[in-house]
Parts: structure tokens; sequence; C-alpha cells
């Protein structure tokens, strides 16, 4: 009997817990992504998701002329050091983090407005046995100079 | 004995129900990344398992599309002027009772908010605020715009960058509630909605007659958006199984035409990045140029497309 209703309740945590992982992306998102913006203003677009070691993710958009452009990456801390680069439209490497003790941040702007392809990698680690999952966010913030940083 | 087995029972249907949200929760994972700003999943393929270490290879693609923010101070910045004929009336709020009418004019309200708060307009960025809070609350987004969030608007009238905080915030609330919820379909027709009416404001405010659309910095604006609408109809692709979209999506193609007629030319030169400057600079290899006639047709084709919507 009182294991029946131990069970009844770890299968009722366990359920609960399924749908809290995704709420929590978004607050982490929200509470500890967003400040590295500093003075450059978040577009509002959510851009979060839960990745797995191993996992690769492309953010396609359009960077406009004129404006100051900063892009935010952030990983919970269970995750390895993230892989962050960007490409031009014809896949040209335009921005790799790899060299830059893997900077989660890049301030740009462009000559003319162009399609980016930002580009985040969730490395495997060779001595661990088991894949980490964990939520990553890429934020996009801009400014006309006056308000960036 | 029999109380045992009904726990038993009852244990049964909840592990049951549990593996079955498991299950949809993964699916809806799939579901939400194809939505996720856009998610296009490529390639998910090759997911090995060696003994327990995983070998996971994936790739999967969001597109993008300018936020209503991000559409406002693209056109304040470009020089364009305020013109509060141009905004979708808020007395029209009434009209919408569909999904697709709810959540495009929820797009369109959100882009003339961020059009009249850009331009200080402080009255009617608390108007179109309330309004776009409605149409949130009847589509069933109520975490977009609370209580607390009308009190700090209407206390920070005045100071534009909290303001701008506050409609950025606002935003991605109604995103991350919506792609929570597993409603891409929803979400795409906010985006497109909010897009629809930046293209809108846009080319009303260029008056091609009379000005000149070489060096025209708005002008410049509007045939950046022949790279968006890619974006937009990649997005739109992924939920053309709704009717609502599938007829979206016509529309959006529709208005395609008009930019491919824009001219790319497109240099052998490889761009580079000049890291010399304060801030890294992408330099291009990219000359576009449009006729007045292309951008009049372009103009047309929106006002057409939008006023279907907005009535």
């Amino acid at each position: 009997m009182k294991i029946f209703k131990k069970s009844f309740l770890i299968a009722l945590l366990f359920a609960f817990s399924v749908y809290s992982v995704k709420a929590q992306c978004e607050e982490f998102a929200q509470s500890e992504c967003k400040s590295d913006l500093g003075n450059y203003l978040h577009d509002g677009n959510y851009n979060a998701t839960t990745l797995t070691q191993g996992q690769h993710i492309e953010l396609v958009k359009t960077f406009y002329s004129g404006l100051n452009h900063r892009i935010v990456v952030c990983a919970t801390n269970e995750l390895p050091d993230i892989l962050f680069e960007v490409f031009d439209g014809d896949r040209n490497l335009i921005f790799s983090n790899k060299n830059e003790d893997y900077i989660m941040m890049w301030d740009f702007t462009v000559e003319t407005s162009q399609q980016l392809i930002v580009s985040i990698t969730v490395p495997i680690s060779s001595d661990e046995k088991f894949a980490k999952s964990g939520c990553t966010a890429v934020l996009l913030g801009f400014s006309t100079g006056s308000i960036g940083e | 004995m029999r109380i045992n087995y009904l726990f038993f029972r009852v244990f049964t249907f909840i592990v049951f129900f549990t593996s079955v949200l498991m299950f949809l929760s993964c699916s809806d994972d799939k579901k939400k990344d194809d939505l996720d700003n856009e998610f296009t999943e490529k390639d998910m393929n090759s997911n090995v398992e060696n003994g327990g270490h995983i070998d996971r290879e994936t790739r999967k693609i969001f597109h993008t599309l300018p936020s209503p923010i991000e559409t406002a101070l693209i056109i304040k910045h470009s020089g364009a002027v305020y013109d509060e004929n141009l905004l979708n009336s808020t007395k029209n709020l009434s009209r919408y009772s569909t999904n697709k009418s709810m959540a495009l004019n929820l797009g369109i309200y959100s882009t003339d908010l961020s059009y009249a708060s850009m331009f200080d307009q402080t009255q009617t960025s608390i108007l179109y605020m309330a309004t776009a809070k409605k149409l949130a609350e009847k589509l069933g987004i109520l975490e977009m715009i609370d209580e607390q969030t009308m009190r700090k608007l209407e206390k920070n009238i005045n100071n534009k960058d909290v303001i701008m905080t506050i409609i950025s915030e606002s935003f991605m609330n109604s995103n991350a509630s919506l792609m929570q919820n597993e409603r891409p379909a929803v979400l795409s027709m906010v985006l497109a909605g909010g897009w629809i009416e930046g293209l809108y404001l846009a080319t009303q405010l260029v008056d091609v007659d009379k000005a000149d659309i070489v060096e025209n910095d708005l002008v410049d604006r509007v045939i950046d958006q022949r790279l968006t609408i890619t974006n937009l109809i990649s997005l739109l692709e992924l939920n053309k199984d709704f009717e609502d979209i599938a007829s979206l999506l016509e529309d959006i193609k529709e208005l395609n035409a008009s930019f491919e007629k824009i001219k790319v030319e497109v240099s052998t030169k490889k761009p580079l990045l000049n890291t010399t400057a304060k801030i890294a600079k992408i330099k291009s290899n990219i000359q576009v140029s449009v006729t007045p006639e292309i951008l009049k047709s372009l103009a047309k084709r929106v006002k057409k497309i939008r006023d279907k919507y907005i009535l």
C-alpha cells in the first residue's frame, strides 16, 4: 500500500518536472542572458531551447545597416564551452569564438544589410560517458550608436 | 486487497499518462523547435547510441523576422516621419474574432505600438498597448501584458528607454508563451502580421513620385525586406498544413514576386571583416537597385494584403 502511494507521488512529480523544464529555459533566457545585452535593446524575439551535447542550431537573420548589433549566446552551467560562429549567406566564416577564449558575445555592424547565420554548437566531450543537456539562448540586440556600449 | 488493486490501476494509469506526456513533449519539442522563431529542422539524423555514449549530430535552423520594435527603429532611423493616419484604428478591435484575424492583428498592433512609441506618441502608445493586451487575452496569451506592465508603462510614459524595454519584454513573453503552449500557427501569424505592418508603414512613408529613391535610407530598408521575406516564407512553409497559414503563404508569395524584380548584383570579391574599427564591420559585395515602378507595385501589393487583414 505504502509503495503504491510513494510510486504515485513519484510519477506525479516526474510528470510535473517534464513540463517545468520548458518554463525554466524561458526564465533562464529572461533573467540570466538579457543583462549581457547591456545598453543594446533586445529585439524581443525568443530564441531559446534545450540542447544536448552534439547538437547544433543555426539562426538565420537579416542584419540591417546603420545599426550596431550585439549577439549574446548563453547556456546553463552544465554544458561545456559553446562554439559560437557567424557566417555570411555564402557560408564564409566571419567570426568564431574558438580563438577568442569562447567569448559569448559579439558586436558588429554591416556595410549593407545582409543575411547572416549565427551558428551554435554544443561540443561532445570525449571524457563524458553520457551527453549532457541544458538550456541555450541566443539574444539579439541593436542600437543606433547612442545607446550602444 | 481491493484497495491495493485500485492503487495499482491508478499507478499504472499515471505511468501511462506520464509516458504519453513525455512522448508528446518530445514531439512538441520538435514542433516547438519548428516554431521557435521559425525553427526549420533540417537534419535530425544519425542519432546513434554506442553503448551509452551518445554520438548525436543534429542541425536545426531558426529563421527570424525583425521584431516590431526593430522595424520601428529602422523606420525612425531612416529619417521617416510619424503619421498616425497609417495606424490600424483601435476601433477595429471588435472585428477580430477568428484566430487568424486576431493573430495577424496582434502583430499589426504591436508594430503600430512600437512605431508610435519610437516617435514619442505617449497617449497613442498607451492606447495601442491596451489594445494589444485585449487582443492577446482574446487569443489566450495572458502572459503578454499584465496589469503591472500597463501601470509601469503609464508611470514611465516619458521615459523612452523604459517603454522600449517594456514593449520588447511583452513581445518576448508573447513569443515564449505561444511556443511553450505549442501554438506554432498562431505564433507565425503574429510575426507575419507585424512584418506586413512594418512594410506597409515604410512603403506608405516613401513618396516615390517626389523623393529621390537613390541613397534613400527608407527605400533601402524597404528593399532589404527582400531578404527577410525568404525567412517569412520558410516559417510559413513549416505550418502550411494549417488552412489559415496556407492562404497567408499565398499572399506572401505574391508579394515576393514584386521583391524578385529588384536587381541584385554580387561581385566576385569575398566580403571582408574590418576588425581595425572600434566595432567589427562586415563589408559587402552586394549592389541592389530598384526602380520607382517596382516600389509602387510593392507598395500597392502590401496595402492590398494589409487592408484585407485589418478589415
